[in-house]
């Protein structure tokens, strides 16, 4: 409740009163225990409004070349990969080579060095020959996949945009809508003084002067008009401007989504596919030993084919979880630059409109009490009249202070 | 209504009210307000309004197409003038009637309360003679509504056209050099912003900005401002007026001060 306490006593019939009085509404709001609130809201409003007018941190010129930079740094991470494979393999084939040449020697087997060369090239050969097939298989079936689902993307990528651009339409028609309004309102405000110029026009006994200045009038009118317009239709645009950035952020986090699980899905695949290729890889029958060998000579070539095979294995392993660690970074960095700035910016101008809608609806409940405890003292008074916020005020009673009384005595 | 138990004090108080001219009590006029919002959502102003905004939908369109054969800014111009000019015939034509008969029905209900200025809802904060149901009433009835056969009683509450005052060129250039100033400090502070490391630092540039914001517009805008409401009081005072309000906020009587002030502050 209000305490309507220490008012001066005022004589509302006064010649300069004469029931009237007026309230200036902001300046009591100031005194309202929830107007902290408000502050905080301005400063968060104040912020986020950079916040959504910043742009990225680089220019378009920028982003494109340093996502050219990422492409070349994925390429050379890609042949720096290939090229320790090789020299790991190349390495293993000249170890495993004398490894076997020396188990045959051991063995008596004649021309060890010789059978151990042809053994390893025919293995290596086949091996070659069947990963070449493999790769080029797994490659078929990843282009097949690729462009499929790049199909997929391309479809739900066009039903995102046109949903954006029914939107957009939708919101171009909304503000068009408003400016018919207001040049509704105008003309509407005008009518009377429009058409009273008009008709003073129309009176042929009128002097040059009068006759200018009353075209003078009628010009100003126009011209009020259509600043007016102009105003609001600079409104208008920032309001588009802004809700454009929210669907443009929205789609963009859509696409992203679609495009994330569609990206999965086509990971996935590969990956099947290549554990597949794989197992037919290791399926393959080694190439053939001399026959005539005895069973702990072969179990040894046996022993040494599969440690040299594991120790390229792992090492091919670790070179290929290095590149895909690096494509990973390269990857992130690149959907950063991408959309990094955008988002943060369009996140910030949503926020923007959350706040300002908060400050809206809590200023309009300190207004309302601001008003009802300035109705209250009105009314004990005895004034017939108060106005708010008025331009000028050569007369009445200022309310002002009393009503600011009233809604401070609410903190106690 | 407060006005009736006034008029019975000011019988007992004669003697003071002697002593007072302006408050006599057959020259107290009241003050009447109308909710706008509720008589534009009539159906005869929807249905209007929606045929105008179906209207402008198709002039919008046809806008377009002439926009862009347009070779220079003069033609854009042109195109703009000729599409406004139609709009505002089809206006005339759609509202006009309408809007001409609601303001002869506020007359009409002002004078029979014998009002001297009737404003907008928004700006009554107690009292005053609410003229919405009568109007409304009259509106929807049948009835030709006629001239009101007075004008309205002088009142004590006059009013300016604040958008004509913004054109008055030192109003104009004072308001031009705050927002060209809040243009350039906008950017030099989205530059401190973007800096900013942390949320407490951005929201110290941002309570910065808005603190030099201010400050400059109290030394810019306020001097005009002071200037503007001296002009004001002191033909107001000459009118023997009590309150000057907006133009935006008057729907019927009161006494307009625009071109006097307009006179004022152009000396």
């Amino acid at each position: 409740m209000f305490v309507i306490s220490g008012c001066s006593h005022v004589n509302v019939n006064a010649p300069n009163v004469q029931g009237i009085g007026y309230v200036y509404v902001d300046q009591v709001a100031k005194h309202d225990p929830m107007y902290s609130n408000v502050q905080a809201l301005d400063e968060s409003i104040a912020s986020l409004m950079f916040a959504s007018q910043a742009t990225a941190r680089l220019t378009p010129a920028q982003i494109s070349s340093e996502i050219n930079r990422l492409g070349i740094e994925l390429t050379n991470a890609q042949s720096q990969t290939q090229k320790l494979i090789a020299t790991k393999q190349t390495q293993y084939l000249s170890e495993e080579t004398a490894a076997i040449a020396q188990t045959l020697a051991a063995a008596g087997v004649p021309n060890a060095k010789n059978i151990a060369n042809a053994f390893s090239s025919a293995a290596s050969g086949k091996q070659q020959a069947a990963y070449a097939q493999a790769g080029q298989d797994l490659n078929a079936y990843r282009n097949d996949v690729v462009a499929q689902d790049s199909a997929t993307m391309k479809v739900t990528m066009d039903q995102l945009r046109k949903e954006v651009q029914s939107k957009l339409q939708a919101k171009t028609e909304e503000l068009s809508a408003r400016e018919a309004a207001l040049s509704l309102r105008q003309s509407q405000a005008d009518a009377g003084a429009r058409l009273a110029l008009q008709t003073r026009l129309s009176n042929l006994a009128l002097d040059d002067a009068t006759r200018k200045d009353i075209q003078a009038q009628l010009k100003a009118i126009d011209s009020k008009e259509n600043a007016e317009i102009a105003a609001q239709h600079r409104t208008d645009a920032s309001e588009f401007a802004s809700y454009q950035r929210l669907l443009l952020a929205a789609m963009n986090q859509r696409m992203t989504k679609e495009s994330s699980s569609i990206q999965q899905s086509t990971a996935s695949k590969l990956q099947a596919r290549q554990s597949e290729v794989v197992a037919t890889l290791k399926s393959n029958a080694p190439a053939a030993l001399p026959a005539n060998l005895p069973d702990a000579t072969k179990q040894r070539l046996v022993a040494i084919q599969s440690e040299f095979e594991n120790k390229f294995n792992s090492d091919a392993q670790t070179a290929m979880d290095s590149f895909n660690k690096t494509k990973s970074d390269i990857q992130l960095e690149y959907t950063t630059l991408k959309n990094g700035g955008d988002l943060a910016s369009a996140d910030a101008a949503r926020q923007l409109l959350v706040v300002q809608k908060q400050r809206q609806d809590l200023y309009a409940k300190i207004i309302a009490r601001v008003t009802q405890a300035a109705a209250r003292i009105a009314q004990d008074r005895g004034f017939r009249v108060v106005i708010a916020d008025p331009a000028v005020t050569p007369g009445g009673y200022d309310l002002t202070p009393d009503v600011t009384k009233a809604i401070e005595s609410l903190h106690e | 209504m407060k006005f009736r138990s006034l008029r019975f004090a000011l019988a007992v108080f004669t003697a003071t009210i002697v002593l007072a001219p302006h408050a006599i009590a057959s020259d107290l006029t009241d003050v009447g307000f109308i909710d706008q919002a509720a008589v534009g959502s009539l159906p005869a102003f929807v249905d209007a309004n929606r045929k105008l905004a179906q209207f402008k939908q198709r002039l919008d369109a046809e806008f377009a197409a002439r926009m862009k054969s347009a070779k220079s800014n003069s033609d854009r111009q042109t195109i703009s003038l000729e599409f406004q000019q139609k709009f505002n015939d089809r206006q005339q034509e759609l509202v006009g009637p309408i809007f001409a008969r609601a303001q002869l029905a506020i007359a009409n209900v002002s004078s029979s309360k014998k009002l001297s200025i009737v404003v907008d809802k928004r700006i009554i904060v107690y009292g005053g003679v609410d003229i919405t149901t009568d109007v409304i009433g009259l509106l929807q009835s049948n009835q030709a509504i006629a001239q009101p056969s007075a004008t309205p009683p002088p009142s004590e509450i006059g009013f300016v056209d604040q958008s004509a005052i913004d054109n008055v060129p030192k109003i104009q250039k004072a308001n031009a050099d705050f927002q060209k100033f809040v243009q350039d400090t906008q950017k030099q502070y989205q530059q401190k912003f973007a800096a900013a490391k942390d949320d407490a630092a951005k929201k110290a540039v941002a309570a910065d900005y808005d603190k030099v914001v201010k400050a400059k517009q109290k030394e810019m805008v306020q001097p005009v401002l002071d200037s503007l409401k001296t002009a004001n009081a002191n033909i107001a005072r000459q009118k023997n007026l009590l309150l000057i309000i907006d133009r935006g906020d008057v729907v019927y009587g009161g006494k307009d001060l625009t071109q006097e002030v307009q006179n004022e502050l152009g000396k």
